[in-house]
């Protein structure tokens, strides 16, 4: 429990040291919301006026503690340039990305941990030949290739999914997930790539550890080694890897909405930065963070589940 | 195996040539894989294992103790491979056996015991389940029962509250406790043989002796035949009915255990038994065998312990060392017997 605590006050924390540098970074990189509502045309006056309705007049830290004042509790500001609440642009585009992106990490767990206790358990033949070239094959390949890739085989040749039209999952599940598989696969190849070469190369540690010997001498088969000895040690060394991962899912999505126009917080983020649209961008950057920090947080979480050695030193 | 039948007393005809031998060693080498090359960790050694004996193999470290017995085991590591002869059993050639025969023989028949038992156990996994996996491995009784012949195996290897231990993790048991947890894992079955590779050499002393008498009670109760591998001469003296010293690779003498320590043939075994600490001693320099053994890459002598022995001649070059029977089951290598 005290380690769960201490956790918990560690996230809070990493959100605020994020929070922190969100907001002075954007404020540094140049480029003035005002002007850029109003134009290189307008007088001085008037964008002075726009500049202290939008409160960016104000010294940096008071700036800074009225958005997080306000973060914390729930009002996120209004947007610039669309002139309305965040939390009302984000609704209904916060679902569909983190949907999404579920959809990406069941991709990622159910084909790169199989497929890389395979490749270990296929070790020194020709399999394991060809599943190192596809897996360099996919750490190769950026997540908007193949995005440009599947649409054009899988949407115009294959006829599997309609490019460019998005259906809502308020209108149709199984249609909403029939568009989605495919963004999904290509946030998910190269991730699965990775993931399997890590597994692969974890069992192959594990494979080579005394209790695999005892194993064998017990009279157990190689296969119920594999997944009943070795699977378990091997998915506690790369927990902290698929913690990890969930970061660069969720950037690759940013990515991949725009290529399948997907109506995801990827396109708001990206039309956000372009117009210096300061609170959506903040706002956007933070629920990310928040996402991958939580996220962390239950791998910690779930390391202490598996492996009994991690909970003793808790107590 | 059943227990009736099998039950043996200590010291009773252990050496007789008239039985056949539970295992018989012939000729074995193993080459081992180094860097492209090939070299020979064990050279064609012979030796027996009798039905209920409890057998010593000693020798310093590197000398091929360990990897004879995993060969025996077919828990060879991939650089270390059998060259050539055989490893009988039942009329079986194991050396050449396929993976599944080994592995309806390991946990049922062989059982293997090893230093680190902290390592050799799956740190995820209860101690329970462990121990009931030989069961379940081999089909020896229905899923219902194994919970309670683990809790009764548990017993046995003297742990007390087994059942408490049974629902443990490895990290939360000591030593002594776990080496214990490896032995009824290891002999849960009533295999016919079992290895032990310095099982009490991690241990404290006192430890030690209790893991020793628990070996020794196995083999009364049930009749399992020990190998028992030591570099410790003294600990082989408290337990093995027989010795067999390696030095590498070969075999250099074989003898009941008494013999071996109050009348040692081969100037290695002699060296080691002079290198055992003794009250009598106490205090001063304890001899030591001067030189090491020779790594794999090196050149062999026709005799290994040449470049090291005392009485060594230029015919201990040039000449493998015959066999020399000295009578009641005590042989040695060597050309000055």
């Amino acid at each position: 429990m005290r380690y769960i605590i201490k956790k918990i006050i560690i996230l809070i924390l990493t959100m605020l040291l994020i929070s922190l540098f969100t907001f002075f970074a954007f404020h540094i990189i140049p480029g003035d919301p005002a002007r850029l509502i109003l134009g290189t045309e307008a007088s001085e006056e008037k964008v002075a006026l726009l500049r202290s309705q939008l409160g960016t007049d104000l010294p940096l830290s008071t700036q800074y503690t009225r958005w997080i004042g306000g973060f914390v509790r729930g009002n996120f500001g209004n947007s610039i340039r669309y002139s309305m609440p965040v939390s009302d642009l984000m609704k209904g585009r916060i679902e569909v990305t983190v949907l999404l992106g579920l959809m990406v990490i069941v991709l990622v767990l159910a084909i790169g941990i199989p497929m890389g206790v395979f490749a270990a358990g296929k070790k020194n033949t020709i399999i394991e030949q060809i599943i190192n070239f596809f897996t360099m094959l996919g750490i190769s390949f950026p997540g908007f290739f193949l995005s440009i890739l599947f649409i054009w085989i899988f949407g115009l040749i294959l006829h599997l999914f309609t490019p460019g039209r998005y259906v809502s999952y308020e209108n149709s599940w199984p249609e909403f997930w029939r568009f989605m598989f495919f963004p999904a696969l290509a946030i998910a190849v190269p991730e699965i790539a990775i993931l399997t070469k890590y597994v692969r190369t974890a069992v192959l540690d594990e494979l080579s550890e005394d209790y695999v010997r005892t194993a064998h001498g017990k009279g157990i088969s190689f296969y119920a080694i594999l997944y009943g000895h070795v699977l378990k040690n091997a998915i506690v060394a790369i927990i902290p890897l698929i913690g990890m991962m969930i970061g660069s899912i969720f950037s690759g999505s940013i990515i991949v909405e725009q290529v399948f126009a997907i109506p995801g917080i990827g396109r708001l983020l990206i039309s956000s930065v372009t117009g210096r649209d300061f609170p959506l961008t903040q706002t956007l950057v933070m629920y990310v963070a928040l996402v991958i920090v939580v996220t962390n947080f239950i791998v910690d979480i779930l390391i202490q589940v598996i492996d009994p050695r991690i909970r003793l030193q808790g107590k | 195996m059943t227990d009736t039948g099998a039950v043996r007393s200590a010291g009773t005809d252990k050496t007789a040539d008239t039985a056949r031998p539970l295992l018989e060693i012939r000729n074995l080498t193993i080459g081992i894989h180094e860097g492209g090359a090939v070299y020979t960790a064990v050279d064609g050694i012979d030796y027996d294992v009798h039905e209920g004996e409890i057998l010593g193999v000693v020798g310093e470290s590197g000398c091929g103790k360990t990897v004879t017995n995993l060969a025996i085991m077919g828990l060879l590591p991939e650089v270390l491979f059998i060259q050539g002869g055989q490893i009988l059993y039942n009329g079986q050639d194991l050396a050449g056996a396929d993976e599944e025969t080994r592995r309806k023989i390991n946990g049922d028949e062989f059982s293997m015991i090893y230093q680190e038992p902290l390592t050799s156990l799956n740190p995820l996994i209860k101690i329970g389940k462990q121990v009931g996996e030989t069961l379940s491995a081999h089909d020896k009784c229905p899923a219902s029962e194994i919970e309670g012949r683990v809790i009764q195996a548990l017993a046995d290897a003297d742990l007390a509250e087994p059942e408490k231990i049974a629902d443990m993790y490895p990290h939360q048991l000591s030593g002594g406790m776990r080496q214990r947890v490896m032995i009824a894992m290891a002999t849960i079955c009533r295999p016919k043989l079992l290895i032990a590779d310095e099982p009490t050499t991690a241990l404290d002393v006192t430890v030690q002796a209790q893991v020793l008498r628990l070996l020794k009670k196995i083999n009364r109760k049930y009749g399992t035949a020990i190998i028992f591998i030591s570099h410790d001469l003294a600990v082989i003296n408290q337990i093995c009915d027989r010795v067999i010293v390696m030095y590498a690779g070969k075999i250099v003498e074989t003898a009941p255990t008494r013999t071996i320590l109050t009348n040692p043939a081969h100037e290695y075994t002699k060296g080691l038994i002079r290198s055992i600490p003794t009250m009598e001693r106490k205090g001063a320099d304890l001899p030591c065998i001067p030189g090491h053994v020779p790594s794999t890459e090196e050149k062999r002598e026709p005799c290994p312990f040449a470049d090291r022995c005392p009485v060594a001649d230029r015919i201990c070059h040039e000449q493998e060392p015959p066999l020399k029977d000295l009578g009641d089951a005590h042989t040695a290598f060597c050309h000055y017997l």
